[in-house]
C-alpha cells in the first residue's frame, strides 16, 4: 500500500517540472519587456539595469528557470508586475473563494447527479431516466457562460448575480458549475450501476429472494460507486481549477479570476503563478484519487503494485 | 478432433495469407472464416462498419435524428449567403435592438445586424473550429499513440509530454497559449491542436498495446513486414471504430473551448463572428434583448448536444466497450 502511494507520488514530481517548465518557455517568448510593463516607458536607465540585475532579467532563459523553480520550491512564485504584490499571497488571498465555490458546487452536483444516476439506471429506458439524461447532456453541452447569463438575468434582484460578500452570492454560480458536473455523475452513475447490475452476485441476491430495494442499496450501489468517487475526486480539482469562466462572470475574486486578470493587464509572473499553482491542484486531485480509489478498491493496489 | 487441426492450420494459413498482403484484422477474420464457411462451420460474417452503422440508424432513433439535424444545420451554415439577405457585417443603426419579427427571425443586435445572419456566418467559425484541430489533433494523437504503443523505447518520452499536456485544466492552457501567440482564428486552430492530440494518443496507444499481441500482427511481423507498415495497414485500421467515436465527441469539446476562449476575449476577434464570442457580447443587452443571448446559445445547445448523441449512439454501435 505504501509502496504504491509512494511511488505514485514519485510519478508526480517530473510532471510537475515538466509544467512548471512548459509554462515558463512559453511565457518567456511573448514579446514585451517586463520592465516596461512593470514601470511604464520613462524610467531611468541605471533604475533598469539595477532592477534587471535583482530579477535575474540579463540571465540566459535556463538560469532563469532554474531561479523560478528554486523559488517556487520555497513557495515564493515571484512578485506581480502590476499589483506590485507577492503572487503567492494574492493567490492565498483568492484560493478561499475558489475552494467555497467549488465545493459548494460539487455538493450541489453530487447530491442531484448520484440519485438521478440511480433512478435512470433502475428505471432505464423510462420517461424518467429519458429526462434526467437530457437534461444531463444539456448540462455538458451548453457552455456555462451562456447559463450564467440567463440565471443573471432569470434572478436579477431576486438573487445577487455579482460580487462576492455573502453566503447568497454563492447560488447562482454554484448552480452553474453544478449542472455541468451534476451531468457526467449522474451519467457515469447510471452507466457503472447498469454494468454490475448484469453481474452474477446480483441475480444471485435476486434469486435468493431479497427486495429489488436492498438488491440495489446493499449489493449493487457500493460497487458502482468506485468510479463515481474517482469521478468526484477529479472534479472537485477541476472545479477549483476550472472555475475561471464562472468567477470572471459572476466577478468572484477567485484564482481562475486572477489569471484572466493576469491575461488582460500582460501580467507575466502572475499569470505563470496561476496556472502552475491551479495544474499542482488538478495533479494533486489525481494523485488523491488515485490513491482514494487503491484505498476502496485492493484490487487496483495489487495489479499496479506489480 | 482432425476437424479443429484442420481448421487450426486453415487459420494459420489464412493469417500468413493476409499478413502477406498487408489484410487488416477483420479482413482476415472473414478470410478465415469464409474458409470455415466452406469446409467446417456455418459462421455468419463479422458486420463492417457500414453496416453497423445501417443498424444504429435502424435502432437508434436520437442518434439518426441527431445525425440528420447537423446535416441540416452544415448545410445551412454552408449556403449562408443563400438563406438570408442581411450582410453578417451590415451595419444599421435605425434598426437596432430589435425583437425577433418576419423581417429579422432572431431580432437584430446593438448594431442593427440580422442575428439569424450572424448565426449563419458565425456557424462557419464554430464549425471550422469543431473540424479543423479535431482533425489535426487526432491525427497527431494517433500517430504518437501508434509509435509510442508499438516502438517502446519512445513511450517514456511521448507518454510524460502527454501526462504534462492533460495535467493543465485544458481551459487555462489554451488561454495561455492563445495569450503567448496571439488572438486570431488560426491561432485557436493551433492552441486547440497542441492540447487536443494527449487524449487521442492515450486511447491510440493503449489499443496498439493490447493489438501488437495479437497472432495477425505477430504473423506479419514474421513475414518481415516493417514496423510503419504494421502500424499503418495493421493496426490503424483496427482503432478506427473507437477514432471514429472520438473524433464525434472531440468536436464538441472544440466548439465549447472556441466558445469559452472568445468570451474570456483571447478567442475569435471582431468583426468575424462565432457562436461564443456572439454570446459574450450579447453580456450588457442581455437584460433588455433577452434573444440576442438565446438564440447563439441555441445554435451551440443544439449544435453540441446532437453531436453527443450521435457520439453515444456510435460507441453503442461500434465500439461498445470503449468509454
Amino acid at each position: 500500500m505504501l509502496k504504491y502511494i509512494t511511488k505514485r507520488i514519485l510519478v508526480t514530481i517530473p510532471v510537475l517540472i515538466g509544467v512548471v517548465f512548459l509554462i515558463f518557455v512559453m511565457l518567456s517568448v511573448v514579446p514585451g519587456d517586463p520592465l516596461t510593463v512593470m514601470m511604464g516607458e520613462k524610467v531611468k536607465v541605471d533604475v533598469i539595469e539595477r532592477l534587471s540585475e535583482a530579477m535575474h532579467l540579463n540571465d540566459p532563459w535556463y538560469v532563469r528557470f532554474g531561479w523560478y523553480l528554486w523559488d517556487a520550491l520555497h513557495g515564493d512564485l515571484g512578485t506581480s508586475y502590476k499589483l506590485m504584490r507577492s503572487v503567492s499571497s494574492l493567490i492565498a488571498n483568492a484560493f478561499p473563494k475558489t475552494l467555497m465555490l467549488a465545493v459548494t458546487a460539487a455538493a450541489l452536483s453530487w447530491i442531484i447527479g448520484i440519485p438521478a444516476g440511480i433512478i435512470s439506471a433502475i428505471k432505464k429506458n423510462s420517461l424518467a431516466d429519458h429526462l434526467f439524461m437530457g437534461f444531463a447532456l444539456c448540462g455538458v453541452s451548453v457552455p456555462a457562460f451562456s447559463v450564467g447569463m440567463v440565471l443573471q438575468n432569470m434572478f436579477n434582484g431576486i438573487l445577487p448575480v455579482s460580487g462576492f460578500s455573502s453566503p447568497k452570492h454563492l447560488i447562482l454560480p454554484a448552480l452553474v458549475l453544478g449542472w455541468n458536473a451534476a451531468g457526467t455523475i449522474a451519467r457515469l452513475t447510471r452507466s457503472s450501476l447498469l454494468e454490475v447490475l448484469e453481474d452474477d452476485y446480483i441475480r444471485t441476491a435476486r434469486a435468493k429472494g431479497l427486495a429489488p430495494v436492498s438488491v440495489i442499496l446493499g449489493h449493487a450501489l457500493k460497487n458502482s460507486l468506485l468510479p463515481v468517487i474517482t469521478m468526484m475526486a477529479i472534479q472537485v480539482s477541476s472545479l477549483l481549477s476550472g472555475a475561471v469562466i464562472t468567477e470572471t462572470l459572476f466577478s468572484i475574486p477567485g484564482v481562475g479570476r486572477l489569471a484572466v486578470d493576469a491575461i488582460n493587464s500582460r501580467d507575466m509572473p502572475l499569470l505563470q503563478g496561476t496556472v502552475i499553482f491551479t495544474t499542482a491542484v488538478i495533479i494533486g486531485g489525481n494523485l488523491a484519487a488515485d490513491i482514494l480509489y487503491s484505498v476502496v478498491d485492493p484490487r487496483i493496489r495489487v495489479e499496479g503494485g506489480k | 478432433m482432425a476437424s479443429f487441426e484442420q481448421a487450426a492450420s486453415l487459420a494459420a494459413r489464412a493469417a500468413v495469407n493476409s499478413a502477406k498482403n498487408g489484410f487488416s484484422q477483420e479482413q482476415r477474420l472473414s478470410a478465415v472464416e469464409r474458409i470455415e464457411e466452406e469446409e467446417l462451420l456455418f459462421l455468419p460474417k463479422p458486420d463492417t462498419i457500414g453496416t453497423k452503422l445501417l443498424n444504429m440508424c435502424r435502432e437508434n432513433k436520437v442518434a439518426a435524428f441527431s445525425g440528420v439535424v447537423l446535416a441540416v444545420m452544415a448545410a445551412a451554415i454552408l449556403f449562408a449567403d443563400k438563406l438570408t439577405v442581411y450582410d453578417p457585417n451590415g451595419v444599421n443603426l435605425m434598426e437596432r435592438l430589435l425583437p425577433p419579427s418576419g423581417a429579422h427571425w432572431c431580432g437584430t443586435d446593438e448594431l442593427g445586424r440580422d442575428i439569424f445572419t450572424r448565426i449563419l456566418y458565425g456557424g462557419r467559425v464554430s464549425l471550422l473550429v469543431g473540424v479543423i484541430p479535431t482533425t489535426i489533433s487526432m491525427a497527431i494523437g494517433i500517430v504518437l499513440g501508434m509509435v509510442s504503443g508499438y516502438i517502446r523505447q519512445t513511450e517514456a518520452v511521448i507518454m510524460r509530454l502527454a501526462d504534462i499536456v492533460l495535467a493543465f485544466p485544458s481551459i487555462v492552457l489554451a488561454m495561455v497559449v492563445m495569450y503567448t501567440l496571439g488572438a486570431t482564428t488560426t491561432n485557436i486552430f493551433v492552441a486547440l491542436s497542441m492540447i487536443g492530440w494527449a487524449k487521442t494518443a492515450r486511447v491510440v496507444r493503449s489499443q496498439t498495446l493490447s493489438l501488437r499481441e495479437q497472432e495477425f500482427v505477430e504473423a506479419a511481423r514474421g513475414m518481415g513486414v516493417g514496423k510503419w507498415t504494421i502500424m499503418f495497414r495493421h493496426i490503424l485500421p483496427n482503432c478506427l471504430p473507437s477514432l471514429i467515436v472520438l473524433f464525434t465527441l472531440n468536436i464538441p469539446d472544440a466548439i465549447l473551448s472556441e466558445a469559452n476562449l472568445s468570451f474570456l476575449g483571447v478567442g475569435t476577434q471582431p468583426p468575424d463572428s462565432s457562436w461564443g464570442l456572439m454570446v459574450s457580447q450579447a453580456r450588457t443587452f442581455a437584460q433588455s434583448s433577452p434573444w440576442m443571448l438565446i438564440f447563439p446559445s441555441l445554435a451551440i445547445l443544439i449544435m453540441v448536444l446532437a453531436l453527443n448523441f450521435l457520439g453515444d449512439g456510435l460507441r453503442d454501435a461500434l465500439d461498445p466497450h470503449g468509454k
